[in-house]
């Protein structure tokens, strides 16, 4: 109980209020603009507060994230161009919105669904994440290999398109993970010499260059492309109290399946929103204006993204597992602090992780505020050219990606991983997976590490061990269904479209 | 064989080129002392099976017509690209022997003149301003330089 009031009273503070502000600020111009996604957003700011204490770094991450997902809404209903993938299922109905002239009313609609998403998933993560983590505590490294395996296969092969090419981008993600110094014995691995890589291949550099150099050369594929637009008149955001009486339900049902997806490993935000949508419509008083302006399809896609980000942020705070790429970017940010995320950070850390709770309240209610203060003015930022922002997250690359170690060799491990990024998004593979491998690959190889000697000790093999404890067994037999499950459906989903009469729709 | 390559020759390029470094990195784990060749090994192999079944599935698998064919980049647009990477090369050199902020206000302004940006003093400005930002916060802030370089 101390230390909630402790960190709540430090997350009050008026230099960790600025920096929330600021965050919220930042957030929503990163969300806003197309082209730069929340990941992108975060990967690009976490080099920036290497110098700032873990408090108001994470205070800071942790208002873009909040920021950065409802900033989308932005661009996708004034101007049908979704901010960020989170944002695509709003775009359906808020666009129509702007174009009857009740822009302003879908971009009200969108900000207060955000809040609301966001401050119930803040709840969630307030009291369950302690839970969880003191349940945590009681895992062993056999459970803790397979839970990183199970994280792997469902990001891999549900949070994707091609599962194939999804586990395939998890397994080189992985490969990549094993390059440096073994863990235990100290051989060195892959490294061809070069010190600079024997702690491995670095993660700030790597997830910088992973999503925004490939980003960067893909914006600038586009060059003469852009065409001027203008903003269309929002007139008044404020819906009213009436119409959100009308569309409570809708507010804390979307909510409640946002946090429920964020839990899922590969399930983000652009998944939720589809699904707070559907069920909106499932339950709407009028169903037949969905697709073509409904408030309530708005509200129901915007309380679930935003509801994703303190469902996402439990397994990674507990279990040290990001199940998505934001959560990826946030945990490197965590890991240049020195704060190693997993069932004994809420013990060693609680004085940074109550602090940062608590700051996604107030950072859900700043983006709000922002957004009903001077969302004329920021919502011109949309307006900002890709020949402008492409060179600029390059810039803020090259810089982050230097000021983490200040080794230049930094640099051209960034650039090197944008340039495998680009190749690979060209190839139609997922990124995702390739951040989360080389993040979760040491966590499994030190475990495993541990299992074998375990195993060696009590006269057993590997797999004889993992089979002694019932929960590993239902870890393994979950990780094996999720592959299973992604392959069953992606062939169902083949032959559904090889049975399809042709012809117009 | 030739036509469903050409559907995707880049996919089909990483795919080999992950085969390959699979088997590479497979027989290099062999050398490593004790357990330290395990993990890497087993996740070489798989990278190699992996890149094999979709490689199979794009050869042997039934052809998806109705999946979207990735567009094709035309040659201008493999300049354009090629032309970008190479903007960025010339900048990270700059960057280690030029200076940090010095070369990123150059860079930003010629990257900025190629992808169209007009006025050109329009860019002068943004380049400025955003190296000028730079440089007060992680410059001044952060205390951030490199060393053994002409300028700043």
């Amino acid at each position: 109980m101390t230390s909630l009031i402790d960190g709540l009273l430090i997350a009050l503070e008026p230099a960790n209020l600025l920096y929330a502000m600021a965050g919220a600020v930042l957030g929503i111009v990163f969300g806003s603009l197309p082209g730069v996604s929340a990941t992108l957003g975060i990967a690009l700011l976490v080099p920036l507060t290497f110098g700032f204490d873990p408090v108001p770094a994470l205070i800071f991450l942790g208002a873009v994230y909040c920021g950065a997902i409802y900033g989308g809404s932005i661009s996708a209903i004034l101007l049908n161009v979704p901010g960020t993938p989170a944002a695509v299922a709003t775009m359906i109905d808020g666009y129509e919105m702007t174009k009857q002239g009740r822009g302003g009313l879908a971009l009200g609609l969108a900000t207060i669904a955000s809040m609301i998403g966001g401050q119930v998933s803040a709840l969630v993560l307030l009291f369950a994440a302690p839970l969880v983590s003191a349940w945590a505590l009681e895992i062993r490294s056999a459970e803790f290999f397979w839970i990183v395996l199970f994280a792997m296969s469902t990001v891999g092969a549900i949070g994707t398109g091609s599962p194939l090419k999804g586990l395939l981008a998890a397994i080189v993600g992985l490969a990549i993970g094993t390059i440096g110094a073994h863990p235990l014995t100290g051989e060195v691995r892959y490294t061809f010499g070069e010190l600079a890589l024997y702690e491995g291949v670095p993660v700030v550099s790597a997830l910088v260059g992973l999503f925004s150099i490939s980003q960067v050369l893909a914006l600038a594929e586009g060059r003469g492309m852009e065409k001027q637009v203008e903003i269309p008149t929002v007139g008044r955001l404020w819906p009213g109290g009436a119409l959100l009486w009308r569309l409570k339900k809708h507010l804390a049902r979307s909510s409640l399946i946002g946090v429920f997806v964020g839990l899922i490993p590969g399930a983000g935000a652009d998944i939720a929103s589809f699904i707070g949508r559907s069920e909106a419509h499932r339950y709407a008083r009028e169903p037949k204006r969905f697709g073509h302006g409904s408030e309530e399809a708005i509200v129901g896609a915007e309380a679930a993204n935003n509801g994703v980000v303190g469902g996402s942020l439990i397994p990674m705070l507990t279990l040290g597992i990001p199940g998505n790429a934001v959560t990826a970017a946030l945990l490197g940010g965590l890991l240049i602090h020195g704060l190693i995320p997993g069932p004994t950070l809420f013990q060693q850390a609680p004085d940074v992780l109550y602090p940062f709770i608590f700051s996604l309240f107030i950072a859900n209610a700043m983006f709000a505020l922002i957004a009903f203060g001077a969302l004329r003015y920021i919502a011109k930022i949309v307006l900002v050219p890709q020949g402008v922002v492409a060179p600029v997250v390059a810039a803020l690359a090259v810089v982050g990606a230097y000021s983490f170690r200040s080794i230049p060799f930094d640099i051209w491990i960034m650039f090197a991983m944008g340039i495998f990024g680009y190749i690979l998004r060209r190839a139609d593979f997922p990124l995702a997976p390739i951040i989360l491998g080389l993040i979760l690959g040491p966590l499994a190889e030190s475990n495993l590490d541990r299992v074998q000697t375990l195993a060696g000790a009590a006269d057993l093999s590997v797999m004889g061990f993992f089979m002694q404890r019932w929960i590993t067994i239902i870890l393994m037999v979950l990780t094996v269904a999720t592959v299973a499950f992604s392959f069953w459906r992606d062939i169902r989903v083949r032959r559904v479209e090889d049975t399809r009469p042709e012809g117009p729709e | 064989m030739l036509a469903r390559f050409r559907r995707n020759p880049l996919e089909t390029i990483v795919l080999v080129v992950l085969l390959v470094l699979g088997i590479a990195g497979w027989m290099m784990s062999q050398n490593f002392r004790g357990d330290a060749g395990t993990w890497p090994g087993v996740i070489m192999i798989m990278m190699s099976v992996g890149a094999l079944l979709v490689l199979g599935a794009q050869f042997l698998g039934p052809v998806d017509e109705t999946a979207e064919t990735p567009a094709a980049t035309e040659m201008s647009g493999k300049v354009r690209i090629a032309i970008n990477v190479a903007i960025l090369v010339v900048y990270i050199l700059a960057v280690t022997s030029v200076g940090l902020y010095a070369s990123t206000a150059i860079y930003l302004f010629g990257h900025m003149l190629y992808l169209g940006i007009r006025p050109v003093w329009l860019a002068i400005a943004t380049s400025v301003a955003v190296a000028a930002v730079l440089w007060m916060f992680f410059g001044y802030v952060l205390g951030i330089s490199i060393s053994n370089t002409l300028l700043f």
